[in-house]
């Protein structure tokens, strides 16, 4: 299947309100031709308008859409050429395999012969040739998703609209197709929006990822500045693990009940303490060692879990319940041991004091 | 609604009204009916309408040259509404006795026009006058119905015989009190209470629903139309109760074996009548002056028992056929013409004896579920 | 702020259509009919009210009529739900069958349908001979004439209208979301109670509606194999109107019973009215909120977990008689069509054709049966044109009034016909359209309405919008969707619609006497004309030719389907 290259989409200043309730507040982003971009937030966040608004299911009170710098905003849904995947991918039960695959290409007039032609390819895309005089219901979860993705992509659509397609999987096939759809992507360069509450899910496939929360766009950039520079404390929750510990009053700025050196924990771009602030610092940027090493923050270990190639350890320091990413090496944790804990140099930031999220 | 015993007797009434009508053409003393255009009559369907094509619509239809065309019969509610609306159902109407003298006080109806009579014509209507608004169609009574083989030795005589559930055991079947005067059972519970036929009205209801009281227990069903009163005795749901005489011998006449007593009978009667604002009212006056004439009477009853208006019609009628008839000489008198007067009537709670059979009927079912 | 009026006249095109009609054909009556009530001896008054207040019988006789509809729709509830279960959850493959005998009662006559349960329920009825030939009694029981044989009457005609908009829910719950309950550790009870018993409110609720508003207005079965206690408010009513036409006492009484069952349905609208609160996701807010009511549900879940391996058979055993309890009336119609008796007996002393071909020489029969046939189905298609976008605007609209137009499409169920038609036959005289065919085809529209609207907004609101989203992304326009998507996953939701409506005009006697004329005369009017004095076994006929057609069609249907699951079959090896 030959896709033709993906076209950007601008969004500009999009708002919408169902009744009292804001779900969109100006939100305005731009995705690049054949980039993928998730849309990542947390349920409420307004990524879902945003993806209906572009599929043209939902229109926007204000604001603008561009797809390939034309503007799309009068223009009806089924003229839009967007793909899309539903949640629960929305076959057609009443149809073949086969037959929701050639709906779009009915639709658009094209010829018989062509159109199993394309079908066959597009089975053959997702790897499910023979499928084709399957019903529906005769597949299993993994086996529609790929059908509802190559459903969307059969008729080459500029935009490729995937509304959570992840969810209805269990975790090892969900990190299969997850595989699966960034080799797909870069087959076809087609431009791709995935609409995810699931942080890792939009790290790990997305070029660039936009968080938004309660309506409104919180930062958008590549998943490494989301993790290495969030933009603000909801964003340095969302994305990855952190500790939240609070500053202490007055100069000189310390964390409040410990003893610690705080400038040198700061990333060099990180803003500087004010009272009230917060410190964040992620679990895998803190080491637990023996009680015994100076420079460290006495703790008390309180709970263990075991991951692997890592521990997370539970400690309690100064009062201060703090998640570390342990290193494992021939030691293991034990709840109730006493530690030091050391904080890198240069990985924390401040933040004003994030509200109650 | 041909059936083996009664095609005979179609057969035989339509040579017979072919003999009648070729005897009658020389006799120049019937008024000409002749004229243009159609009627539309109302139709009863069933036996009913078989009799009523063959003993007046064919034979009208070829004398007169009018079309008939046969309307399926309306309730008198449905009537009264299409007549009020200025569209009324037929140009011919025919109206229960019961009902006729609310069509008569809300002026509901074109006079009779006895012009197009034959002189004697008028005068037979000896049981039920014809009446300047109406002309009565046909007489039935509301007899005791039993079924012959049990109680082949000894049968009810009376309505007093009907209650009495010890000398006759069996289930009973009467008409709901919701039928009103149609069903006739405030009369009945009355008769068989022991009221004498002159004093029965006015209705003393209390009287009557005390009556009604004793009897339930040994009815099976309140029979609510009259097709129901002659099958629950078919059926053998019941084998004691009221029921039309016309379709107790159209029952019979069909094999079934049921009795009937025309001791204490209630005589009803249902009248033609023309509605204001009919479009072909000329036509329906000849219609309804060609049905009062003696021999279409007399065929009309050779095919179902329904007792002729005009009694000149005896005359055409053998006399076998004649006994069966409920205005035959020898039971006529047996019998108690219903008071539609009576029924119609304003009492002193300011209502009319239909409404209060039905109010009283409605209290009496829900105070003794 | 375009787009926004562009929605809205949108909206007000689908609701467009079936305001108008109602407007004409119901409103416009019933006006005249309130009128009617207030107009005594040429004068405005109040009389005809203060007249009914003034008589405690009437109270009586409302309560017992709301009282028998309640319990009637318990009945069709206990009886209903548990079959439709087994039929959609079981019984797939025989579902189109199962549904149609289902829908069987409705084909015959009133009147030789409840002869048909004496038949079976009398003293010398099939019921009682069998019991005593078994020696299990010595004297019959009293199985009709009372309130058993009323109720049972009752809920034969009306279970096909609980039972099919159940059915047309239970089979769009997704199969994968009971095994997913399953597989989150729930038993099979506690599954059906958290899972399955919520998803299908929908359907249960709409066929409640349906069962309990048509229960109001029944009648003649009460009469027929009820006790004289069961005496409805609408045989009040009729008997207001036929006997005494005394309009303005029917038309009030009408009134006030419109108006109670109005403020009962308002105050109960957000359980019966099927429409979801809020826009996109609003799916299982309310579910939600029954399922949590369910807490009986809950407290016999662990009971029923370990009855549950019995619950098969016992569905199966419910599933048997069930439709035996459907059919055996028809059983007994069909063997009386055949009877060779010149009247009504049971069984049949033998067997011959005489009633049919008493049937095909009957011009005025086969005359009055194609325009019933006719007149029915041009009304129900058009219900099912003018219904379908006004459900749709309802179902998916979120403005304000949505349940009150609900209530107005719904309310002509409500109404007692005999009112409807009064109302009717007075508009059309007046707009010269009287004994018009036409005038069936407004009056059976108005009629067919209630059926379509209760039936497709609960269809709708239990449909997984994705799927015409899915179509449209697809590139296919507003009237492609709805035909390729949406009317084929809804067949069995618009083919119960259809089926209803069509059998409200083709069943309908009371406003046909209204509207009858020597151009216009229904089937139902020709039976009553001969049945009012003989009930024949040429009526058993009209019932068995019905029920043979429906055979016909099914057959035929069965047959293309077999024949296309074979052409699949060698497709795809």
């Amino acid at each position: 299947m030959v896709q033709g290259a993906g076209q950007s989409v601008e969004i500009q200043g999009l708002s919408k309100r169902f009744g009292d309730v804001v779900a969109l507040d100006r939100v305005s982003l731009t995705v690049r031709p054949g980039e993928f971009m998730a849309l990542l937030g947390p349920s409420g966040s307004g990524k879902t308008t945003i993806l209906m608004a572009v599929a043209g299911f939902e229109q926007a009170d204000t604001g603008a859409i561009r797809i390939g710098g034309r503007a799309i905003d009068r223009l009806p849904p089924h003229k839009r050429d967007i793909g899309v995947v539903f949640q629960r991918y929305a076959l057609f039960p009443h149809m073949t395999v086969a037959e929701n695959l050639a709906y779009s290409l009915r639709r658009r007039g094209i010829a018989a012969a062509e159109t199993a032609r394309r079908v066959e390819e597009a089975l053959a895309l997702v790897k499910m040739e023979g499928y084709g005089a399957r019903g529906v219901d005769q597949l299993s979860g993994g086996q529609q998703q790929r059908v509802a993705i190559a459903r969307a992509l059969i008729f080459r659509p500029a935009v490729l609209l995937m509304d959570e397609p992840m969810s209805a999987l269990d975790k090892k096939l969900r990190e299969h197709m997850q595989m699966e759809l960034r080799l797909l992507h870069r087959e076809l360069g087609a431009t791709i929006i995935l609409v995810t509450h699931d942080q890792e899910e939009a790290l790990s496939m997305a070029d660039r990822v936009a968080l938004l929360h309660e309506g409104r766009l919180r930062q958008m950039g590549t998943p490494a500045e989301l993790y290495r520079a969030p933009a603000d404390a909801f964003v340095a929750g969302f994305i990855g693990r952190n500790n939240f510990l609070p500053i202490e009053a007055g100069p000189p700025l310390r964390l409040r009940g410990c003893d610690g050196d705080l400038v040198g924990v700061l990333a060099e771009d990180s803003a500087a303490p004010r009272p009230g602030d917060v410190l964040a610092i992620r679990p895998e940027h803190m080491a637990l060692l023996p009680p015994e090493v100076p420079g460290g923050e006495p703790c008390r270990v309180l709970e263990t879990a075991f991951g692997g190639a890592r521990q997370t350890v539970l400690v309690e320091a100064a009062h201060h319940r703090i998640t570390v990413e342990a290193a494992v090496s021939d030691h293991l944790w034990q709840p109730g041991q006493a530690a030091s804990l050391h904080f890198n140099p240069r990985t924390g930031r401040i933040f004003p004091a994030p509200g109650p999220q | 609604m041909s059936k083996h015993l009664n095609r005979r007797r179609l057969l035989a009434a339509t040579v017979l009204g072919g003999a009648t009508t070729m005897l009658s053409r020389p006799s120049l003393a019937q008024n000409s009916l002749r004229g243009t255009g159609s009627v539309i009559v109302h139709f009863g369907g069933g036996t009913m309408g078989d009799a009523q094509r063959i003993a007046y619509s064919e034979p009208f239809e070829r004398e007169t040259g009018i079309r008939v065309i046969h309307q399926a019969g309306v309730t008198a509610g449905v009537q009264r509404a299409a007549i009020l609306a200025g569209a009324p159902k037929h140009d011919v109407a025919n109206i229960s006795g019961g009902s006729m003298a609310a069509f008569e006080q809300d002026n509901l109806l074109l006079p009779i026009d006895y012009g197009f009579w034959n002189e004697r014509d008028r005068a037979g209507y000896d049981i039920v006058p014809a009446a300047r608004l109406y002309v009565p169609a046909m007489l039935y009574s509301m007899v005791i119905a039993f079924d012959a083989q049990r109680y082949a030795n000894r049968s009810p005589q009376s309505w007093a015989d009907v209650w009495n559930a010890r000398d006759f055991p069996g289930r009973r079947t009467l008409a709901a009190g919701a039928n009103a005067a149609d069903g006739a059972s405030y009369e009945i519970a009355l008769l068989a209470d022991g009221v004498k036929p002159e004093d029965l009205y006015p209705i003393d209801w209390e009287r009557a629903l005390r009556s009604l009281d004793r009897i339930r227990p040994e009815v099976t069903k309140w029979w609510a139309n009259g097709a129901e009163s002659v099958q629950l005795q078919v059926d053998r749901q019941a084998t004691i109760g009221s029921a039309w005489n016309g379709r107790i011998d159209g029952a019979n006449d069909q094999g079934a074996r049921i009795g009937k007593n025309w001791n204490q009978g209630i005589l009803q009667w249902a009248g033609w009548a023309i509605p204001r604002g009919v479009a072909n009212a000329e036509n329906a006056q000849k219609y309804i002056a060609f049905m009062s004439r003696p021999e279409p009477q007399a065929r009309f009853s050779e095919i179902i028992t329904y007792g002729p208006t005009n009694s000149l019609a005896f005359n055409h009628i053998p006399a076998d056929r004649a006994a069966l008839l409920p205005t035959a000489p020898a039971v006529k008198d047996l019998q108690i013409v219903q008071n539609y007067t009576f029924w119609n009537a304003v009492d002193s709670t300011g209502q009319t004896g239909l409404r209060r059979a039905i109010s009283e009927w409605e209290r009496w079912v829900a105070s003794r579920r | 702020m375009t787009v926004a009026t562009r929605t809205d006249h949108g909206r007000a095109a689908m609701l467009l259509p079936v305001l108008l009609l109602l407007a004409l054909g119901y409103l416009g009556p019933l006006g005249m009919v309130a009128w009617t009530s207030l107009r005594r001896a040429g004068q405005t008054s109040l009389a005809a009210y203060a007249e009914i207040l003034a008589q405690p019988v009437f109270l009586d006789i409302f309560l017992r009529t709301l009282t028998t509809a309640g319990i009637v729709t318990l009945f069709c509830t206990a009886i209903g739900y548990p079959f439709a279960y087994l039929v959609a959850t079981r019984a797939r493959s025989w579902a189109g069958l199962v549904m149609a005998l289902v829908a069987m009662p409705y084909l015959t006559s009133i009147l030789i349908r409840s002869y048909a349960w004496v038949a079976i329920l009398g003293g010398g009825g099939l019921v009682n001979r069998a019991l005593m030939a078994l020696g299990l009694i010595e004297d019959p029981l009293r199985l009709v004439f009372n309130s058993f044989g009323s109720y049972v009457g009752m809920v034969q005609v009306l279970l096909p209208m609980m039972v099919l908009p159940l059915y047309a829910a239970m089979r769009r719950i997704d199969p994968t979301l009971l095994r997913a309950g399953a597989s989150l550790g729930g038993g099979p009870a506690s599954v059906f109670a958290t899972v399955f018993l919520p998803l299908s409110m929908p359907g249960l609720a709409a066929g409640a509606a349906l069962v309990f508003l048509s229960a109001l207005g029944f009648y003649i079965t009460p009469a027929l194999l009820g006790a004289p206690g069961d005496y409805m408010l609408a045989q009040a009513i009729e008997v207001r109107v036929t006997t005494l036409a005394e309009f303005d006492v029917a038309a009030a009484l009408s009134w006030m019973l419109f108006a109670m069952v109005a403020m009962l349905l308002l105050f109960l609208r957000r359980w019966i009215v099927p429409l979801g609160e809020e826009q996109p996701t609003a799916r299982p807010s309310r579910v939600r909120a029954v399922a949590s009511t369910a807490a009986i549900a809950r407290l016999v879940q662990r009971a029923g977990d370990r009855l549950a391996p019995l619950a098969g058979p016992l569905l199966w055993i419910h599933g048997m008689l069930v439709l035996t309890f459907l059919l055996a009336p028809m059983v007994v119609v069909v063997l009386i069509a055949f009877s060779s008796a010149p009247y009504l007996t049971f069984p049949p002393p033998s067997y011959s054709w005489r009633w049919f071909v008493a049937f095909f020489r009957d011009t005025n029969w086969l005359q009055a049966g194609w325009f019933s046939l006719w007149v029915s189905t041009a009304a129900a298609v058009t219900t099912l044109a003018i219904g379908t976008p006004f459900a749709f605007a309802l179902a998916r609209g979120c403005f304000a009034g949505r349940r009150l137009l609900w209530l107005l499409a719904v309310s002509p169920m409500i109404l007692p016909h005999i009112v409807i038609g009064l109302g009717l036959f007075f508009t059309f005289v007046a707009l010269g359209l009287n004994g018009h065919p036409v005038s069936f085809w407004i009056a059976y529209v108005v009629t067919g309405l209630p059926y379509v609207v209760i039936v497709l907004v609960a269809a709708l609101g239990r449909f997984d919008r994705d799927m015409e989203r899915a179509a449209t992304s697809l590139g296919a326009a507003p009237l492609t969707v709805f035909r390729t998507v949406t009317l084929p996953l809804l067949a069995a939701s618009f083919a119960t619609a259809f089926l209803f409506a069509f059998l409200s005009g083709f069943d309908d006697l009371i406003i046909g006497l209204f509207l009858s004329s020597p151009r216009g005369t229904t089937l139902a009017i020709r039976m009553w004309e001969d049945i009012r004095l003989e009930i024949s076994p040429k009526t058993a006929v009209v019932g068995a030719l019905q029920l043979a057609v429906l055979l016909v069609v099914l057959g035929a249907r069965g047959l293309s389907g077999w024949v296309g699951q074979l052409r699949r079959q060698r497709t795809s090896s």
